[in-house]
């Protein structure tokens, strides 16, 4: 059952967020073309008009492409669970589970899908502009001596650091999830009582963070930890923090978001 | 005989209001049944608790001995009073779509039916008017082989023409030893079909009693009946 929810999960969504996804492939090759005919070297006062046009409206559909997909997510979770199609959804004989888990599944593909083609175009395009290619090569190289001079951050802090970013990803689906759930145990006012959960839930993540950073200030500070060096602490640190607290995030937001669907539902 | 639709106590409040109140009713199998009332007496409330849209304030709801979960949605077929279809789908995508989810799903029945009503296939959903959209949804719930078909106003949202047909449907598309429960305040539509009638009223079951005993007792029909009980 949940390979057949994901494949009317995609059904659902790929008409709409597939060609506007591709849209960004289509302003990149239009401003990769801008930028390789020099449109902005031209003595045109019409040309330099149409390269600008062109890039501003590359930068503004990365801007928009990622917005409308998360917007459409989550506007698409709301209804098809419960909004007039979840009357359809909440009577097939599926486990809450799966519905959750498909709708976390195609969501993540999405956003990834999304991030993945917003990174690419932006290395597309920057790396027309050698000089400025050149500095960002110049940063990195800089930072990499940065991070030797203290110490030793290797593969595997790198890989895991990925392996936390995900997992974020996934705990900010879910606690889209949870809050538009949450947001139904009021009577009244369900989409005012979700943006209510969503807010104080962010707010109390943000107060984790910063105790983190209090904390790794502390420990750098007072050099507790010897075997560590600095850099390392920071790096590894980071991701292990990330990692853990949105692990438990992920657990608390599927929980909340499965406890509304199985034992509180109420579709009115 | 285990009752298909068991209710013991059950009761459901929205915020302090009372929408169902202590309700006691067995509903028995292969029979017909309408659930009469007015706006507002708690018949879709009643309806939601038996598909588990709904979580009841006190009491217990057995489908065939069951609490409304996996088990009883593979054996409950259901019509809301409102369109719950993907409007971006085609008919024929939630053909497949009803295919994939209920073992009891009879495509060809499907077909035949939206044939007969002359619905294309091959239609969005979003390109129908509200009245053929009922009547889809109306084919694939009754394109399936299910024990009890819970049908909210199945009727309310068509032109008069259609309403014989989908009656007839009803009729001829149920599987005997099924039972059909009918949601409606259009009684006289109803009437000639049903074998069994229970009134509620204010959340509360006035009455219950087969559709025959009614006339014969009372001397008039189900909706003449109806019209006095429940007299403003």
């Amino acid at each position: 059952m949940l390979g057949k929810l994901m494949k009317y999960e995609w059904k659902a969504s790929w008409k709409l967020l597939l060609p506007m996804n591709l849209f960004i492939v289509v302003t990149s090759l239009f401003a990769y073309v801008t930028i390789q005919l020099s449109f902005f070297d031209s003595e045109s006062a019409l040309v330099i008009m149409t390269g600008t046009f062109v890039m501003m409206a590359y930068v503004l559909s990365l801007i928009v492409v990622f917005i409308v997909t998360m917007i459409f997510l989550v506007y698409r979770a709301y209804k098809s669970v419960y909004g007039d199609e979840g009357y359809l959804l909440h009577t097939l004989p599926v486990d809450k589970h799966h519905i959750i888990i498909a709708k976390v599944v195609m969501s993540a593909v999405w956003m990834l899908i999304n991030i993945f083609l917003i990174y690419s175009s932006i290395v597309f395009i920057v790396s027309t502009q050698n000089e400025f290619m050149e500095n960002i090569l110049e940063g990195f190289s800089y930072y990499a001596e940065l991070v030797n001079e203290y110490g030793d951050i290797n593969g595997f802090d790198i890989f895991m650091t990925f392996v936390a970013a995900f997992v974020t990803l996934i705990a900010k689906i879910l606690k889209f999830g949870a809050c538009i759930s949450l947001g139904q145990l009021s009577s009244n006012h369900k989409v005012l009582t979700s943006f209510g959960f969503y807010y104080g839930i962010h707010f109390v993540q943000k107060i984790f963070d910063m105790l983190h950073l209090v904390f790794l200030e502390v420990m750098l500070e007072s050099g507790v930890n010897t075997a560590a060096t600095p850099a390392s602490l920071s790096v590894g640190s980071s991701w292990a923090f990330d990692l853990i607290s949105n692990l438990i995030y992920c657990v608390a937001f599927y929980f909340a978001t499965w406890y509304v669907m199985e034992k509180k539902l109420n579709l009115e | 005989m285990v009752p298909v639709v068991q209710c013991m106590g059950l009761t459901k409040t929205y915020g302090g209001k009372l929408a169902l109140n202590q309700i006691y009713l067995n509903l028995e199998p292969g029979k017909i049944i309408g659930l009469l009332g007015p706006n507002g007496s708690g018949k879709t409330t009643l309806i939601k608790i038996m598909n588990g849209l709904l979580k009841p304030t006190a009491g217990e709801i057995l489908i065939g001995g069951h609490r409304p979960g996996i088990e009883t949605k593979y054996r409950i077929s259901y019509l809301p009073e409102r369109t719950y279809l993907h409007p971006g789908l085609k008919v024929i995508e939630m053909v497949q779509y009803f295919q994939d989810f209920y073992p009891d799903f009879r495509t060809e029945r499907a077909f035949d039916m939206l044939h007969r009503l002359q619905i294309p296939p091959n239609e969005r959903l979003k390109n129908l008017s509200k009245g053929t959209k009922e009547k889809v949804q109306l084919i694939l719930v009754m394109s399936r082989d299910a024990d009890l078909y819970v049908l909210d106003e199945p009727i309310a949202g068509v032109d008069p023409a259609s309403r014989d047909y989908i009656l007839n449907t009803i009729v001829s598309n149920y599987n005997r030893n099924a039972t059909v429960l009918i949601s409606t305040h259009l009684i006289a539509d109803v009437e000639n079909i049903l074998d069994e009638v229970v009134f509620i009223k204010y959340g509360n079951i006035i009455l219950q009693a087969p559709a025959e005993q009614i006339r014969q007792r009372e001397g008039k029909t189900v909706d003449r009946f109806f019209r006095e009980v429940f007299a403003c």
